[in-house]
């Protein structure tokens, strides 16, 4: 037999419990103690999404030649490395090296049967799709330190990514405190990244689409020079344990993004040069000790100043088996268009901002995964997929516009390993 | 400790699980010294000896306070770290009843209530005297598997005087004595990561008069509580098994089944006339 689980904890139960827990023998781990192993890990990640409908591909093509229904392949390789530095620092480095082929959609055109270009509301809309000569090349790197002190942490990391038309800066900092015999966990952050675009050749097509799409096409919203954002974020989140099994943690945040948001890479896409995002999360951390396994159960919830409002539930259960740990997840996710999208009303380009991204528009998305780790001393192995497909029919609230016919369907497989030592 | 205690560890060699045993042993022995009211260097002698006079306590002492104040509220009174002095009163060599005045003369000095307690300072009223042995043997054997795991050992069995700590991926096999016949076995259950202990009324009662009185001392009244032949617990960790069971006995035949249910761990319970309350799982025999 195994440990018999008899009936839910009792109220005397979860008091002694939690009595014990201020033992320094059976304090729960606390994340204010400085790591004392060095970890070295590598990940492979193949991210595909998957080709679309060649019925829904114009004949018209950023480049001469065709319409690909092919979309993005990308290749990701991630090295990470961490030490404790001393009794109570510890270090991190993170790199990220990424191969992105494929093609993207540039804008979306109604077409009759015969392809010609149409504004009648009977005729489909179709995507207009770069050629599949897109090759980006992206280089990341993190650097990240610790403190560890008595009662909490202090958090310091910059980040520099680079690819052949862009670059971004970042750097952030935060700090996490316990209170109430390590029962209550405070922490808040900021961080600030700078991003630079130099587009090479994105804002002039959309003025050369404009004539082949026809009358309502508004043209992309160009790039003198280069293109500059910012990005301010705050955050403050607390935790709680509320029995030796079961942890609760709820945060909010705030960002800014200024500078030129609009995508360079669209060529119907004007988007204002400001975006305020908010989110809340709560999460629940419950150990179900009879099937020895954690239940982890995300919400979040997201606004921002451009009309879109977001809903994601994710639910994933940690099971352990000998030296396996296997982790079922499924995740909700539904969206609200931003106020300037539109795929069906040409009358929106009337407006200062338009955008036909499928990533504004209304829609909902399911994700399933499944990741296995196989813990061998001192060395853990990797291996997960995950299956996404999104829809304007598993939305909550149904919009008025048509499906996107750009929405996504992708799979992602990642091996890793793990050595700790 | 007072009783047999056992380390058992997964190692790839013989020598090599003697050799991990040693820190294992040392902490044992740091805990003896510290806690054991039997040696005059120990903290809880000095404690004693220092009654009337405040004292402040290092951080481990204060937890284990602390843990003792708690299971005082959780047993509305009937475990007591203050009641040790009632041994002076009860021989259970003799088999003789104290006089009844001899225990109403140490009742005044019996109470945790009485204690000035603001961790980590402790302010014992002349006169009065702890004992942590209920609690420390049992903290320790979950202090060793600590011990044992952040030295990188993977599994073990810790035991100390019949209470035990079972850590890492292994599962242990445990035999329970029959309390009533402690050399005939009960029953056989395999214990993975977790706590497992045993209170009874077998090691120390006398008969006196056809009564049976156990050393199990209600510190209100200073006379032996009717226990249940002996508990056993299985929980997290060895701490809050041999709490459980403890205060199973302190709540007397009548009441400890109500309690234990209360508590909602698994447990096994025999009666004095042989009745048994198995909660374990079904596939425990």
């Amino acid at each position: 037999m195994t440990n018999p689980t008899f009936k839910k904890p009792s109220q005397r139960l979860l008091a002694l419990s939690t009595a014990a827990m201020a033992l320094p023998a059976l304090a729960p781990p606390s994340f204010a103690v400085a790591p004392t192993e060095r970890t070295l890990s590598y990940r492979y990640t193949q991210y595909n999404e998957m080709s679309i409908d060649p019925k829904k591909v114009s004949s018209i093509n950023a480049d001469e030649g065709g319409g690909s229904n092919q979309r993005y392949d990308i290749d990701i390789n991630q090295y990470a490395f961490s030490t404790p530095v001393g009794d109570h620092f510890s270090m991190s480095i993170d790199i990220q090296d990424e191969v992105l082929t494929g093609a993207s959609p540039w804008t979306v055109t109604k077409e009759d049967v015969k392809g010609t270009p149409s504004d009648s509301s009977d005729d489909e809309i179709k995507l207009v799709m770069s050629g599949a000569t897109i090759k980006e090349h992206r280089t990341e790197a993190n650097l990240a330190t610790t403190y560890y002190y008595s009662t909490g942490t202090i958090s310091g990391n910059v980040g520099f990514s680079t690819e052949d038309d862009y670059e971004s800066t970042s750097a952030g900092l935060s700090w996490g405190g316990e209170f109430d015999d390590k029962q209550t966990g405070v922490s808040v952050g900021v961080s600030y990244s700078d991003d630079t675009a130099d587009p090479e050749e994105g804002s002039y097509k959309g003025t050369e689409l404009g004539g082949k799409i026809g009358g309502w096409l508004n043209g992309s919203d160009p790039v003198v020079g280069t293109a500059k954002k910012e990005s301010v974020s705050g955050f403050i989140s607390g935790s709680r344990i509320l029995s030796p099994n079961w942890i609760v943690q709820a945060g909010v945040s705030y960002t800014q993004k200024t500078g030129h948001l609009s995508d360079p890479y669209k060529a119907n896409d004007k988007r204002p040069d400001e975006r305020n995002l908010y989110t809340f999360n709560a999460s629940s951390r419950y150990w179900i000790k009879p099937i020895k396994a954690a239940m982890h159960a995300d919400y979040r919830y997201y606004t921002d100043d451009w009309g879109i409002e977001s809903h994601t539930l994710s639910l994933a259960l940690y099971q352990n088996w000998q030296k396996l740990q296997i982790i079922p997840s499924l995740r909700y996710y539904t969206q609200t268009s931003a106020s300037f999208y539109s795929i069906a009303d040409p009358e929106t380009t009337l407006y200062n901002y338009y955008a036909d991204d499928h990533r504004l528009s209304n829609f909902g998305a399911i994700t399933t995964g499944l990741k296995i780790v196989f813990k061998q001393k001192p060395v853990d192995w990797i291996l997960s997929g995950e299956y996404y497909v999104s829809g304007a029919d598993m939305a909550l609230d149904k919009a008025d516009e048509p499906e996107h016919p750009g929405l996504l369907k992708y799979t992602k497989f990642t091996f890793g390993v793990e050595h700790r030592f | 400790m007072g009783s047999p205690c056992q380390i058992r560890l997964r190692a790839s060699s013989l020598s090599h699980a003697q050799a991990l045993c040693q820190p294992l042993m040392q902490e044992a022995w740091r805990f003896e010294a510290k806690y054991s009211r039997y040696l005059p260097t120990s903290l809880v002698s000095q404690i004693n000896a220092s009654a009337g006079a405040p004292l402040v306590l290092d951080s481990e002492a204060a937890a284990i306070i602390d843990y003792a104040a708690e299971l005082y509220q959780q047993s509305d009174g009937l475990f007591d770290i203050t009641s040790g002095v009632l041994r002076t009163a009860w021989d259970f060599s003799s088999a003789q009843l104290p006089a009844a005045q001899t225990i109403q003369a140490l009742l005044p000095n019996i109470g945790w209530q009485q204690v000035d307690w603001q961790n980590p300072k402790l302010l014992l009223p002349a006169g009065m005297q702890i004992d942590l042995g209920g609690v420390v043997k049992e903290y320790a054997a979950d202090a060793l598997a600590q011990c044992a795991q952040a030295q990188g050992i993977d599994s073990g069995l810790i035991e100390l005087g019949g209470d035990i700590r079972v850590f890492g991926s292994l599962t242990w096999p445990i035999g329970i004595s029959d309390p009533r016949q402690p050399s005939r076995p009960l029953l056989q259950l395999t214990l993975e990561a977790g706590g497992f202990a045993t209170s009874g009324n077998y090691q120390r009662y006398f008969m006196h008069a056809g009564k049976r009185y156990s050393h199990i001392l209600n510190p209100k009244t200073g006379w032996p509580v009717v226990t249940p032949a002996g508990v056993s617990v299985i929980a997290d960790n060895c701490l809050i098994a041999g709490s459980v069971s403890t205060l199973a006995l302190l709540m007397g035949e009548e009441q400890c089944l109500s309690w234990l249910y209360d508590v909602g761990l698994p447990f096994l319970c025999v009666f004095n006339d042989g009745r048994i309350v198995n909660e374990f799982a079904p596939s425990a025999n």
